[in-house]
C-alpha cells in the first residue's frame, strides 16, 4: 500500500468512527415525517368479497348468504410499540359503496419499532352520542341510529346485509345492524320495554403483527384483515356459550335492540379481526 | 310549465338601484385617507360580504365549501341566475321552470319540458337543504357538486339548450349582470364557473329548518298523538323503517338505493354512472321534507301520492328483483301496514311541510313583486 493510500485509508476510517461516535449521543432527526397508510381487506374465510344478489358465501351454521351491504365504524385507533402509543385515527368509517372511505393515512409516526394496532369496533360510551359526529356528514347520515333505541345514542356500528337462503331456490333478506340500546317504551318494535340505562356493544382488540421498523424516508402499510364470516362462528366453543348466529335464528330480522343478537354479535366480532404491517422504502442513516 | 315571461334583460328596467349601488361601492373603494391600512385596498369592486348561515343545533355541520364560500351578493347574483330565462336558448326557461319554490323547488309535472319540447327522461327532483347533498346530485348522484350540476342543463339540448359560450356573452353584454359579479366576485368579467358558482351559492340558502317536526324537536310545541305515533312508526324496523334511508333530521341519507318499483331494470340509474352492474336499479333516496308538497314521487314521478309510494313500501316484494335492497326485501318478514297504520305515517310526514321554506321571500322569484301564492295542498287530509 502506498503512502498516499494508506493516509487516505485512515483518514476515511476516522472520518466513519467519528461520524458513528457523534450520531450515538445525538437526538436522531428525520427528514421528512413518517406516514403510515391504514387499509382493510375484507374476505369471507379466504375468499374475496364480491357484492351481489345471489348467496355465494357459506356461514358457520352451512347457510348459504351474499353480501350487498358493509358499513362499519373503528374509532380510536391506535399504534403501539414497547416505547409508544400514537393514535392513528380517531373514528374511521368504512362504506364498501365509497372507495374514498377506504383508506386513510397518517403522517407524523416517531421512529419506534412497531408490534400491534388497536381500535375500538364501534363507539364507546363517550364517543356514541347524538350528533357528536355531526360534521362528519356522510357518516352522521348514513349511520345514525334512531332516537326510539336510545334518545342520546348516536351511531350504528355496522350495517352488513344480504341475502340468505332459505329454500334451494328462495332468498330473504338479512340486515346485520350492530349497536347500543335503551328502550323507553314506545317503541313499536318492542313495546312496553324500558331499560333503565343503555347497553352497549361496542368492543375493543389489539391485534400483534410481526414487528416492523419504519426507516428514515420511508413510510409504513398497516392492513386490517376482516373476516366477515367470523360475525356467524361461535367465537369460543369451549366456554359453554353458544354464539353461533344463523341469519333464521332472527327470521324477521329485527336485531336491532335485540339483546340476545347483539350479545353474539359483540361476542364473535373481535375474532373477525388480524393485522399485518410492512415498511416500505426507507434507510437506516 | 314555463317560467312567467321575463325580458331577457330584465334587472336594468326592474333594479335602477343597482347602479346606483354600484356607484357607491366604487366610491367607497376609491376613498383613501391615508391612515395607514395594514391590509391592501380592496379591489374596484369591493369585497364581498361573507355570508354565515344559522341551523339548528341538531343539523350536521354544513360541509365546507372552500373554494365558492357563501357571501351576500354571490347569493344575491345566484337567485337572479336562477329565476333569469336568459340561461335558456329562446329565453324562456329558467332554472326556476323545473323547480318551483313552493313545491320544494320540484316539478308538478312527470317530465320537466325543455326549450325544444323536449322531456326530460326522469322527475326533476326537489332541492331541499342541497348544501348536504355530499355524496353527488341528480338522482344518479353523477356529478360531485352544486357547482358541478349548475352546469348541465344550461347547454343541455333537452333542457335549456343554450352554449355556454353564448350565456356567458348574453350575461356579460347585459347592462347590469358584469356589475353583479363584480359585487360578488371581484371583477366584471363573467365566466360559466363564476355563474355555476353564484347559482350554487344561492341554492345553498335553501334550508328547510321550520317544519312542525323542528319546532317539535326544538322543544317548542308537542306532536299531536298520532303524529308522534306516526313518528315511532317512520323509525320501527318492523313498521315503516323508514329511517335508514331517510334519517333526521335532514330525512335523507343521500344514498343509492334500488327500492324495487321495477321488476327489471328498466333504468340503469347510478350503475350507468358507475358501470358497476351493482349499481344498476339505483337510485338517491331524497329528501322527505316537504314531501307531502311536492308530487310526483320517484325518479321517474310514477306515484302521484304520497299514499301510493307508502302502498309500494308496504308490498311483499319478488325477491328476483336485480339489487333489491336489503331493506326493501326485509319488509316481507313482516305482516303488511294497514290502513291505519299508513294513515299514521302519513299524519307523521304532514309534519316535514315548512311553509317558512316554501315562501320564503329570500328564495323567492326576485322579477316577481309576489310570490305566488298557490301552494298543492291536494293530499293534506
Amino acid at each position: 500500500m502506498s503512502t498516499r493510500s494508506l493516509v487516505l485509508a485512515v483518514s476515511s476510517a476516522l472520518l466513519l468512527v467519528g461520524i458513528g461516535c457523534g450520531g450515538d449521543d445525538d437526538p436522531v432527526t428525520y427528514d421528512t415525517p413518517i406516514k403510515v397508510t391504514t387499509s382493510f381487506s375484507l374476505n369471507i374465510d379466504g375468499q374475496g368479497l364480491i357484492l351481489g344478489d345471489a348467496p355465494n358465501y357459506t356461514n358457520s351454521s352451512g347457510t348459504m348468504y351474499s353480501i350487498k351491504t358493509l358499513r362499519f365504524v373503528i374509532t380510536d385507533v391506535v399504534l403501539h410499540s414497547a416505547n409508544a402509543s400514537v393514535k392513528i385515527a380517531d373514528l374511521h368509517y368504512y362504506n364498501v359503496a365509497d372507495p374514498t372511505t377506504q383508506s386513510f393515512q397518517y403522517t407524523g409516526l416517531p421512529h419506534e419499532e412497531w408490534t400491534s394496532v388497536s381500535f375500538t369496533f364501534g363507539l364507546d360510551e363517550t364517543d356514541n352520542v347524538r350528533d357528536k359526529y355531526a360534521s362528519r356528514t356522510q357518516f352522521q347520515l348514513d349511520m345514525q341510529w334512531p332516537e326510539n333505541l336510545g334518545a342520546n345514542l348516536g351511531y350504528h356500528y355496522m350495517q352488513l346485509e344480504g341475502n340468505y337462503a332459505t329454500g334451494p331456490s328462495t332468498t330473504a333478506a338479512y340486515t346485520t345492524h350492530m349497536g347500543p340500546r335503551q328502550l323507553d317504551g314506545t317503541n313499536p318494535d318492542f313495546p312496553g320495554v324500558t331499560d333503565a340505562t343503555p347497553y352497549h356493544f361496542y368492543f375493543k382488540v389489539t391485534l400483534p403483527f410481526t414487528p416492523v421498523h419504519i426507516h428514515n424516508e420511508g413510510r409504513g402499510e398497516l392492513t386490517i384483515n376482516f373476516n366477515l364470516n367470523d360475525w356467524y362462528k361461535d367465537s369460543d366453543p369451549t366456554d359453554g356459550v353458544d354464539s353461533e348466529y344463523d341469519f333464521s335464528d332472527y327470521p324477521n330480522q329485527i336485531i336491532m335492540g335485540n339483546l340476545d343478537a347483539q350479545g353474539k354479535l359483540h361476542s364473535n366480532g373481535r375474532f373477525c379481526f388480524s393485522a399485518d404491517m410492512v415498511a416500505i422504502g426507507g434507510h437506516h442513516d | 310549465m314555463k317560467f312567467p315571461a321575463v325580458s331577457g334583460r330584465p334587472c336594468r328596467a326592474r333594479h335602477p338601484w343597482f347602479a346606483a349601488l354600484a356607484l357607491v361601492l366604487v366610491a367607497a373603494c376609491s376613498s383613501d385617507d391615508g391612515g395607514g391600512p395594514i391590509e391592501p385596498p380592496p379591489g374596484p369592486c369591493g369585497e364581498p360580504t361573507p355570508l354565515t348561515l344559522t341551523l339548528p343545533g341538531y343539523f350536521p355541520a354544513l360541509p365546507p365549501t372552500p373554494d365558492n364560500p357563501l357571501t351576500v351578493e354571490g347569493v344575491r347574483l345566484g337567485r337572479f341566475l336562477f329565476y333569469d330565462p336568459i340561461l335558456s336558448a329562446d329565453s324562456t326557461l329558467a332554472c326556476a321552470g323545473c323547480h318551483t319554490q313552493n313545491i320544494a323547488f320540484g316539478d308538478f309535472r312527470r317530465f320537466s319540458e325543455g326549450v325544444h319540447g323536449d322531456k326530460s327522461p326522469r322527475q326533476a327532483p326537489t332541492i331541499v337543504n342541497p348544501a348536504w347533498n355530499v355524496n353527488g346530485v341528480f338522482w344518479d348522484g353523477r356529478v360531485a357538486g352544486l357547482e358541478e350540476q349548475a352546469t348541465q342543463p344550461v347547454p343541455e339540448p333537452t333542457e335549456m339548450s343554450l352554449p355556454w359560450p353564448d350565456a356567458v356573452q348574453r350575461l356579460q353584454s347585459h347592462p347590469d349582470y358584469p356589475d353583479m359579479f363584480c359585487a360578488a366576485f371581484g371583477s366584471t368579467e363573467i365566466t360559466k364557473e363564476r355563474v355555476v358558482r353564484a347559482i350554487a351559492q344561492f341554492e345553498r340558502t335553501f334550508i328547510s329548518t321550520n317544519s312542525k317536526y323542528d319546532r317539535w324537536k326544538r322543544g317548542e310545541i308537542q306532536l299531536a298523538p298520532e303524529e308522534m305515533r306516526g313518528y315511532q312508526f317512520f323509525m320501527a324496523e318492523s313498521k315503516g323503517d323508514c329511517f335508514h334511508c331517510h334519517g333526521e333530521p335532514l330525512f335523507s341519507s343521500g344514498t343509492f338505493h334500488n327500492n324495487g318499483i321495477d321488476t327489471t331494470i328498466v333504468d340503469q340509474g347510478r350503475g350507468k354512472f358507475s358501470g358497476n352492474p351493482a349499481d344498476d336499479g339505483k337510485f338517491k333516496a331524497p329528501s322527505l321534507r316537504n314531501i307531502m308538497e311536492s308530487p310526483p314521487y320517484m325518479h321517474d314521478g310514477r306515484f302521484i301520492t304520497v299514499r301510493q309510494v307508502l302502498e309500494h313500501y308496504n308490498q311483499t316484494f319478488p325477491t328476483d328483483i336485480p339489487n333489491l335492497d336489503p331493506l326493501m326485501l326485509k319488509r316481507n318478514n313482516f305482516p303488511p301496514m294497514t290502513d291505519a297504520d299508513l294513515d299514521t305515517l302519513e299524519f307523521f310526514l304532514q309534519t316535514l311541510t315548512d311553509e317558512d321554506f316554501l315562501f320564503n321571500p329570500d328564495l323567492s322569484n326576485p322579477f316577481s313583486p309576489t310570490v305566488p301564492l298557490v301552494v298543492r295542498k291536494a293530499q293534506k287530509r
